[in-house]
């Protein structure tokens, strides 16, 4: 064998360095990323930009339903409050709603599917029965259910959405762990003496990190569509806070006179779940080593 | 001095599927001397692979018994069995499949020692002779030192391979399991790897069990060879015995399809008819029945026994018997 | 024989419909088009590239051959050496982009496979030259039953109704030894060997004047390699058909082949009849093929692998490409293309060294 003396030893790639690099190849990431950070300001901001008492709550009936202009560019509610500074605020409500329960979700769920995967047999089957029951409640129900029984708040909205996004993490965690478990460097893994545990923590869970992304990442938006769907008939966040389902709740009876009042809402949801769903998929496609060709 | 490193009794593994018992691996029994290399040969399906996991008990043998230098290992505990690992390693067929993409080279030849960091007549490795330890080892395979941080996916499948060898050696095992290293291979990388293999084995005096279904691989390297079909050894032999006189009908089948890269005028057609039967539910009754062109009602009467018709050579046929 | 008429609004079958109407125009004006010819496959200075955004890669360099009716070619390489890419432009089927034919004359059964349009080449496509993949589990739809696999290809060239097609199926299965009354059967029912059997009954279906085989047994066992091997022969013999047999194992090359090209970085290196490529070979690349194989008539302590690795073909050294892993190279062979040299009317060879009128390469011929 000849000794190579030539070349020297590259160095160790930076490995987040390298997934910028990549993500910033993605030109749709790149726009959500900007608005999502743009967004992700306003909510922490909330509070500087805008006085609570004074621009959400006070109402100010001279000027109600006024459509949009150059002061109030989204217009105003029938309160006469300025849209743009209720719906701005409600920013708050919809990411930490999305992101929180997203996050429980997955803290609970990943362990559970991991370890269901890949032990397999009875522990499997008694999980996903359990598993089973939950899923074939309809979650919007199952949330509702919850609701009701704990009370209409923010806390508990929070709560049952991370309830019913735990099955969902659940099962596609359980999945890859399966495809995963199935290939040789596992194997590979416990000839050389490794423990279980650290073979599914490194080993298996990182190779299963793509999927469960981008599951946590659609399930982001279907949570803060949820939300917002709970809150518009009275269930989720209760006025006058002005989480976004509650907004266009509070704009239905005006649906002919002033459009203003359930377009901004609805646009709202619609481009923040938009603009995680391209994030997501961007850090998808940075992440996977494989990809990078 | 040759001693035994490994004895294989009767060695059995049943997988329960909807189907019925599929007869992986039914009652294989050798012994291996330490330093030789035993080649186990068969097609697909005949339960090599499932043979070689068994003995480094990746997989749990259904019953029979696997003693390691003297020791039954077969029903050992797991905290017991992880300390033996570092004595019996396995290097895989597939060179895609059995890295772990996320690891770079370095990490993927370092890792056994994390669950092995005091090593026999060695003190615990320290961080930063771990580099020393891998560069030293790479060297040994034949992987230059720039690829100390590249991804498995920028390599091709010989230098793969190579990083498997690495990491089947770090642990200085006594007992190397190769499950068909070379298949996966180009041709001429084949010969790379057989070589190196061979040149690991003189240095390190290392025992390997070499499973292969390419019979021509093995006429290289091998010292003695077990032929399998459907989970059985049926006929076992020294490579030079075996090559001269096949005497089962399965291995004299097998010697004859193997195309010759030379011109042969006197080409004599020993195709094989039908197709493998499936394990599963296999009846008392000869396995090869099915394919054989020398069966007879006598084979009927349940699977042969494996008996030495030469010296050192074992078939399991009553027609030679 | 009842006529096959459009019955229903499916859009397939309209499409196919249109297509058989077509077809006869179009097969007419194949036959205008059709220069006379006694070989098969004529293809001179073939060059195909892949283009990317980042680099071009140089998959076939400047190739030549010719394959007379009725003969089997094989071309022998291994991975990256451009057979496959070869062998697909033959049939305009490589991937474009980013491939790219960049210049060559393509012939096959006299057409002029380059100049035909996508209608025109579907009508060759199976009927004129067809293929066998390599791996019989991907190759197959797992969907469609094996019979209407079959009789896909069929009904595509012939304008007789589907019953008359799949009896033609059923015929076929019969001729490469499955039982015909598993027609109905999916593929994931059948083993690899019988996989690659349905395979071949797909690509002879129509009783196509080339057949291409990319490496047809290699994802099988040996006897079942033997019997695939034994089956090609046969119905090779009885349809009179030319292969090329695409491979790297040159054990199954001394099977079947009549004539063998060795491919090497998208060049060819050596290329003769079978005699003369095995028992008076002459390039270094093909002499270090011999001698990496494990030959189970000869047992040797050691093998004699070629050193190194193929080129990057993006990056290919000027010069030959072999030279870098050739102990016989000199100074002009790194510096320019290497000369061709013909050591008979049908043994050429790609090398430099041979300007040397006394030069031999180790390997000693065999009478």
């Amino acid at each position: 064998m000849k000794k190579n003396q030539d070349a020297a030893i590259s160095v160790k790639e930076n490995r987040a360095l390298e997934v910028w690099r990549q993500f910033r190849r993605n030109k749709g990431a790149m726009i959500g990323l900007a608005l999502l950070i743009v967004l992700v300001l306003v909510a922490v901001f909330a509070d500087v930009i805008w006085d609570y008492e004074n621009d959400i709550i006070q109402m100010q009936i001279g000027n109600r339903l006024a459509p949009p202009s150059w002061e109030h560019p989204f217009g105003t509610d029938n309160y006469g409050r300025d849209m743009l500074a209720r719906i701005g605020y409600g920013t708050r409500y919809s990411l930490l709603i999305g992101f929180v329960s997203v996050l429980i979700g997955t803290v609970i769920g990943v362990p559970i599917g991991a370890i269901s995967g890949y032990v397999g047999g009875k522990v499997d089957n008694v999980i996903m029965r359990i598993v089973d029951t939950f899923t074939i409640i309809p979650s919007l129900l199952m949330t509702i259910i919850l609701v009701s029984v704990l009370g209409t708040n923010l806390f508990n909205l929070m709560i049952a959405l991370s309830i019913s996004t735990i099955p969902v993490m659940t099962r596609i965690t359980r999945a890859s762990v399966m495809v995963v478990r199935n290939n040789d460097y596992i194997e590979s893994a416990r000839a050389i003496g490794a423990p279980t545990g650290l073979i599914l923590l490194k080993h298996v869970l990182p190779n299963c990190f793509s999927p469960i992304l981008v599951q946590a990442t659609l399930r982001v938006g279907s949570s803060i569509i949820s939300a917002a769907g709970l809150s518009y008939i009275g269930l989720g966040v209760p006025l006058p806070t002005p989480e976004w389902g509650a907004l266009l709740s509070a704009s239905k009876s005006f649906i002919i006179k002033a459009q203003h009042m359930c377009l901004f809402p609805g646009l709202a949801i619609m481009i923040t779940v938009m603009v995680i769903n391209l994030v997501g998929d961007g850090l998808r496609g940075a992440l996977d080593p494989k990809l990078k060709r | 001095m040759t001693d035994t490193i490994l004895e294989v009794r009767d060695l059995t593994k049943y997988f329960q599927s909807k189907k019925g018992s599929v007869h992986a691996v039914d009652h294989v029994s050798f012994t291996l001397q330490r330093g030789r290399t035993l080649g186990i040969v068969g097609e697909s399906g005949c339960g090599k692979s499932t043979t070689g996991r068994t003995i480094l008990r990746l997989i749990e043998p259904t019953s029979g018994s696997i003693i390691f230098n003297g020791r039954d290992i077969t029903h050992l505990k797991p905290s017991e069995m992880k300390k033996l690992r570092k004595d019996m390693q396995i290097i895989f067929q597939d060179p895609f499949s059995s890295l772990d993409p996320r690891m770079t080279v370095s990490e993927l030849i370092a890792e056994p020692l994390k669950y092995f960091p005091i090593l026999e007549g060695r003190e615990r490795v320290p961080e930063r002779n771990k580099e020393q330890f891998v560069l030293e080892l790479m060297n040994t395979v034949g992987l230059a030192p720039r690829l100390y941080n590249t991804y498995p996916h920028e390599l091709d499948g010989g230098r793969r391979q190579r990083i498997g060898i690495a990491r089947a050696l770090a642990l200085n095992p006594q007992l190397i399991v190769c499950d068909e290293p070379v298949s996966a291979l180009d041709v001429s990388i084949q010969a790379q790897i057989l070589n190196l293999l061979q040149e690991l084995q003189q240095q390190r005096g290392l025992t390997y069990i070499f499973i292969t279904h390419n019979l021509s691989v093995v006429n290289h390297f091998a010292d003695e060879i077990a032929v399998m079909y459907l989970g059985s050894i049926v006929e076992k032999a020294p490579v030079e015995e075996l090559f001269a006189h096949p005497l089962h009908p399965y291995t004299q089948a097998l010697l004859g399809a193997i195309p010759v890269p030379e011109i042969r005028k006197d080409r004599i057609d020993t195709t094989l008819q039908g197709e493998v039967v499936s394990p599963i539910n296999l009846p008392d009754e000869c396995r090869f029945c099915k394919r054989c062109v020398q069966c007879d009602a006598g084979c009927y009467a349940g699977v042969p026994p494996l008996e030495e018709v030469r010296p050192g050579h074992f078939v399991a046929c009553r027609k030679v018997s | 024989m009842a006529r096959w008429t459009p019955s229903s609004s499916d859009k397939e079958e309209q499409s196919v419909f249109k297509h058989k109407q077509n077809r006869q125009r179009i097969v007419q004006a194949l036959e205008e088009k059709r220069a006379s010819t006694s070989n098969a496959v004529f293809v001179e200075h073939l060059t195909v590239q892949y283009v990317t955004s980042k680099e071009t890669v140089a998959a076939v360099n400047d190739i030549s051959f010719t394959l007379p009716k009725k003969r089997t070619l094989g071309v022998v390489g291994e991975t990256g050496a451009g057979k496959t890419t070869a062998m697909l432009s033959l049939m305009n089927m490589v991937p474009d982009p980013p491939g790219r034919i960049v210049s060559g004359d393509i012939q096959v059964g006299g057409l002029d496979m380059r100049s035909l349009s996508p209608s025109e080449l579907q009508c060759v496509r199976g009927q004129e030259i067809a293929m066998i993949f390599q791996d019989p589990m991907t190759s197959l739809n797992p969907v469609v039953t094996v019979g209407e696999q079959i009789a896909e290809s069929v009904l595509l060239h012939q304008d007789i109704s589907k019953q008359a097609a799949m009896v033609q199926a059923k015929a076929m299965l019969a001729k490469v030894g499955i039982d015909p009354d598993r027609a109905g059967e999916y593929p994931h029912q059948f083993s690899g060997g019988m996989r690659q059997r349905v395979g071949i009954a797909i690509a002879l279906a129509c009783k196509p004047s080339v057949l291409i085989a990319d490496e047809p047994t290699s994802a099988l066992d040996v006897t079942i390699q033997a019997q695939i091997l034994h089956l090609m022969r046969e119905l090779k013999e009885e349809n009179g058909a030319s292969m090329i047999l695409i491979t790297h194992d040159l054990g199954v090359v001394a099977e079947l082949c009549d004539d063998v090209a060795v491919m090497y970085a998208g060049h060819i290196v050596e290329y003769g009849m079978l005699e003369e490529v095995f028992n008076h070979t002459r390039h270094p690349y093909t002499e270090g093929l011999f001698n990496s194989l494990p030959n189970i008539r000869n047992r040797v302590a050691l093998l004699q692998p070629i050193p190194g690795l193929m080129p990057d073909p993006s990056k290919l050294p000027r010069g030959c490409a072999f030279a870098p892993r050739c102990s016989y190279a000199t100074d002009a062979c790194r510096e320019q293309a290497p000369d061709v040299h013909h050591f008979s009317d049908t043994h050429t060879v790609a090398c430099t060294a041979y300007r040397d009128a006394s030069f031999a390469i180790k390997r000693r011929d065999i009478e």
